[in-house]
């Protein structure tokens, strides 16, 4: 059990490693947020006063589509230097190597977020920062970087590889997107979420059924 | 022999379905002649949803039996599935303009039902992207699959939005009541059995095509 977490530190540092040489995912992913927000702000004629369900509209919007295009090359890498091919050479659970990409795009998100969410707050001059939102990006982002790991995978060895995994994640992704938008709306506007426990129960139900499931089809896509 | 038949018999059912339609039920009091799209949404809505779950049983049995005629049906059921949703997306928007008010509002089937589009569509569009090959039809398998596991969350997580979110129902005709005279039901479950001859009849050929493009591995 030890070793076995051993090996999943030592796969996600490899990834880790190659992301702080290269700065590639979490730099694609703060910037392109970054745009869809700066954008937003731009053509809104006050930013200040944009309703809560906007602002979280554009956060959330902002990070799925920026993470999934990062993932998208994330991937891509792996297929090209046929590293992934090599990973799945050691003698280890194949189990292991889902759960350390899951470990590292979880944190290249995570960084990403707090990125994002501190550029929001400056340009619509609100503070987004809540209980909230600081339970909806963890589940948020386990439920997303499953599913982008598991489709990443298999878009990687297809033609147009990026618009495959954003047609394939988003609709997935949907029961997530309105939990993370609802618990950031809550904090945002400052009234609460009066079906806080509902969300939450979906959004942990959402992350444990997926992560269960993608774990045993996991194995049977690495076989191709 | 079976084939003209059926033919026959699924062209007579639409051809006495759009008679009944047009010329035969009468005009609801509340709605109007608007309410006539319901005799289309209803039968596409029934023919893409029963689309959906032959998918994911077709992709769930080649998945168990490895048998490429499971994965033929699959494709042939989703491309006619995808077909039948856009109808009844398209007839349900021009019907709720009128009578709601509004083209469109968060409510748990609506919402539901064009996400479930979405996923097919997608499940199309991998299809295409993907080289052809048994690697290729494992994994739209999979994603048929994983697609049908998101459909009762989907549906949950909009219900619990839209208690949040109340709809913008504000058309005239929004909170009448309205129940169907035996004359409508008669033709809503004409136009269902004849759509659903209909859908069945073209998935069929589908399934032929796609059988000889397989065996040609396209």
């Amino acid at each position: 059990m030890k070793n076995w977490f051993k090996i999943l530190l030592i796969i996600s540092g490899k990834d880790i490693l190659i992301e702080l040489k290269s700065k590639e995912i979490v730099v694609a992913i703060t910037l392109f947020s970054l745009l869809v927000v700066s954008i937003f702000a731009v053509t809104s004629s006050n930013p200040s006063s944009i309703p809560a369900e906007m602002g979280s509209g554009i956060i959330w919007a902002s990070i799925v589509f920026s993470g999934s295009i990062a993932m998208s090359k994330f991937f891509y890498h792996e297929e090209k230097n046929e590293t992934l091919n090599a990973i799945l050479l050691m003698p280890i659970p194949i189990e292991l190597i889902f759960f350390s990409k899951i470990l590292s795009l979880f944190l290249f998100l995570t960084i990403s977020e707090c990125l994002i969410i501190a550029v929001f707050s400056i340009l619509f001059n609100s503070n987004p920062l809540s209980l909230y939102i600081l339970v909806a990006i963890p589940v948020f982002n386990l439920g997303f970087s499953s599913i982008g790991t598991f489709f990443g995978i298999i878009s990687s060895k297809s033609r147009s590889n990026e618009i495959l995994l954003t047609l394939l994640i988003i609709p997935i992704l949907i029961p997530l997107i309105m939990f993370a938008t609802e618990l950031t709306r809550a904090g945002l506007s400052g009234t609460g979420s009066q079906n806080f426990n509902l969300w939450l129960s979906l959004g942990i139900s959402f992350d444990i059924m997926f992560i269960i499931v993608l774990t045993f089809l996991f194995g049977k896509i690495i076989e191709q | 022999m079976f084939r003209n038949l059926y033919l026959i018999i699924s062209g007579a059912a639409v051809i006495l379905s759009i008679w009944m339609i047009f010329m035969w039920v009468p005009t609801e009091i509340n709605q109007g002649l608007v309410q006539r799209i319901l005799y289309v949404h209803v039968p596409f809505a029934w023919a893409s949803m029963v689309a959906i779950i032959a998918v994911a049983f077709a992709s769930l049995m080649f998945l168990v039996t490895k048998k490429t005629y499971w994965d033929n049906l699959a494709q042939s059921l989703a491309e006619v599935g995808v077909v039948c949703a856009v109808v009844m997306l398209f007839s349900g928007i021009v019907w709720a303009k009128p009578v709601w008010g509004i083209w469109w509002t968060g409510e748990a089937k609506l919402t539901t039902a064009l996400i479930l589009f979405l996923i097919y569509c997608a499940y199309l569009v991998f299809r295409n992207y993907f080289p052809p090959g048994d690697a290729r039809n494992r994994i739209a398998a999979i994603i048929a699959l994983i697609g049908a596991i998101d459909s009762p969350i989907i549906y949950y997580a909009a219900q619990i939005w839209q208690e949040n979110h109340p709809q913008a129902v504000v058309g005239p005709l929004a909170t009448q009541e309205s129940s169907l005279s035996s004359e409508m039901v008669i033709t809503l479950l004409t136009s269902v059995l004849a759509v659903t001859l209909m859908f069945i009849g073209i998935v069929w050929v589908q399934y032929q095509t796609n059988k000889l493009l397989g065996s040609n591995n396209v």
